[in-house]
């Protein structure tokens, strides 16, 4: 591919690549995200939240700048969980089992010419760790990169595989961190949420993020738009002697019940964690399809 | 003794542009002296050091232990040079209360013994004077010995001596332990098939006969014992000359 920048050479660049960077700058762009970002993009709402722990998070230099700070982000998430109906993010779904856990998510192909394998919203924190999102998916790359290097910062201090508990804290940290420094820096709370699924020491587990830097252990968990829908269904259906293939089956049936277009190899991905992470083929995932 | 030797070469004067200058005879590192032995069992781990702390030919005390218990699991044995011995305690010992308080559990002895290699390497250019043993219980509770080097080169072996008295004790365990090789292939456990009473039996007599031939060694002979029921504390007297 070919990048014409508005002033200098033509840059050869792999567009994935170039996909990438422009997510990254995109993200990072305080003025952009001021102007367009909106908590309605976040995942379940959950950027009021993020507002209403005022008083534990520094935001700003001065005072009255963090005041208004907290105003700008409490006024636009209430208001986007109040008065606008909102657009979510698309739907996840994770189910834990004593083999292992089971993500599944829904990809949002919005157009025939979009590239299905483009979409990643499952994606490996370490060997042991899997992650599923739903938001703002730029956002997610700062917090799993971070993810990346903390469990590999603690294999090389301890010579053992961080618990999954542990890394997903250490991620929670990081959404806390916004506001912080300089104004460039992190400017806003992160707008995604996500499913960590991880096998440790103590068996396999299940963990749901949000931005507001809150995180709760699941046996079973939906995020996104389809998340109520879902999440009942779960209720319904879950039980904790599931094997790992009902759990796969019922995690892609409730994704199916919540999704608009019909599920297909391509607009579907299924990772599990059972002990290690594998992020299934297409004729893996036609093999769970089958059994729908 | 290399060290002291090339420090002392120093001190003996450098001539720069015809001019003979006395260097600084200052030197950071000193060696107190001591001997620690640890020794893996299949369910149990001995580790052993005398508590015996000179300098040159004095004794500064004859009652200054050289063991410290770092987690539930782990315990550390040091010869070498006491200032460092006491920082590298102290610094691992911090690091263990962060570790519990962030990860919420008990470091292992294995996760120990990479924090203990990392903590010296970091020093590696002005290193922490000490020679390490540490022994403890592994993940599936069998006993574990990690040897080390100054600069926190390590490796898990079944048994190991470290200090002034490391030359008198090695070829003792070699001989009386009846441990598998470390060469053999498919590798074997390398933890002695001795059991716990025999290898305390074992450390002492091998403590009492390094306090014989070596004046850094003797006074009394501290053994720690840490095995499935928690971990055990026992003193044994050694010659005070």
């Amino acid at each position: 591919m070919m990048v014409g920048l508005s002033k200098g050479p033509l840059l050869h660049i792999h567009p994935r690549v170039f996909t990438e960077l422009l997510l990254h700058v995109r993200a990072r762009l305080s003025s952009i995200t001021r102007a367009n970002y909106r908590p309605s993009h976040v995942a379940s709402g959950r950027g009021r939240v993020a507002c209403e722990l005022a008083g534990t998070i520094v935001c700003g230099r001065s005072r009255s700048e963090r005041e208004a700070r907290w105003k700008f982000w409490r006024e636009r998430s209430l208001s986007a969980s109040h008065h606008v109906p909102y657009k979510l993010g698309s739907t996840a779904v994770g189910v834990k089992t004593n083999e292992g856990v089971v993500l599944a998510v829904e990809k949002r192909i919005t157009s025939p010419l979009l590239e299905p394998s483009s979409v990643e919203k499952i994606m490996e924190i370490d060997e042991h760790i899997a992650c599923a999102m739903s938001g703002l998916t730029a956002d997610a790359r700062t917090l799993i990169d971070h993810g990346r290097v903390e469990t590999q910062n603690h294999r090389f201090t301890y010579n053992e595989p961080m618990t999954v508990e542990s890394c997903t804290q250490s991620l929670c940290d990081l959404a806390l961190r916004f506001g912080e420094g300089d104004d460039d820096a992190m400017s806003r709370p992160f707008g995604v949420a996500l499913l960590i699924a991880g096998y440790d020491e103590n068996g396999p587990c299940l963990f749901h993020t949000d931005p507001s830097g809150t995180f709760v252990k699941y046996e079973a968990k939906a995020i996104g738009s389809g998340s109520e829908g879902a999440q009942s269904s779960l209720q319904e259906h879950f039980n904790k002697d599931m094997t790992l293939k009902e759990a796969e089956t019922l995690a892609l049936s409730t994704l199916k019940q919540v999704m608009e277009e019909k599920v297909s190899a391509t607009n579907v991905d299924i990772a599990s964690v059972a002990p290690k992470f594998h992020l299934y083929s297409a004729q893996e995932v036609e093999a769970v399809i089958a059994r729908l | 003794m290399a060290c002291t030797l090339s420090m002392e070469a120093q001190a003996e004067g450098v001539e720069t542009r015809g001019v003979v200058k006395n260097r600084s005879s200052f030197n950071p590192y000193d060696n107190n002296g001591g001997t620690c032995v640890a020794i893996a069992g299949e369910d149990y781990c001995v580790i052993a050091a005398d508590t015996r702390l000179s300098t040159g030919f004095s004794i500064l005390t004859r009652d200054a232990s050289k063991i410290v218990q770092l987690s539930e699991k782990s315990v550390l044995g040091t010869s070498g040079f006491q200032a460092d011995m006491k920082t590298l305690q102290k610094m691992l010992n911090a690091k263990n209360q962060v570790y519990r308080h962030q990860h919420n559990k008990e470091m292992s002895c294995p996760a120990m013994a990479q924090l203990l290699s990392n903590t010296l390497y970091y020093k590696r250019f002005f290193p922490y004077y000490t020679f390490n043993l540490l022994g403890g219980l592994d993940n599936e509770g069998k006993g574990c010995v990690y040897t080390y080097d100054a600069v926190g080169s390590y490796e898990r072996v079944g048994y190991s001596v470290q200090g002034t008295g490391q030359q008198l004790v090695v070829p003792v365990l070699d001989n009386q332990l009846k441990s598998a090789s470390p060469l053999l292939y498919p590798p074997q456990s390398t933890a002695t098939p001795l059991t716990e009473s025999e290898a305390v039996d074992i450390v002492k007599d091998t403590m009492a006969s390094a306090g014989e031939r070596d004046i850094y060694t003797g006074d009394a002979v501290e053994v720690v014992i840490i095995n499935r029921q928690g971990i055990r504390r026992e003193t044994f007297p050694l010659k005070k000359d």
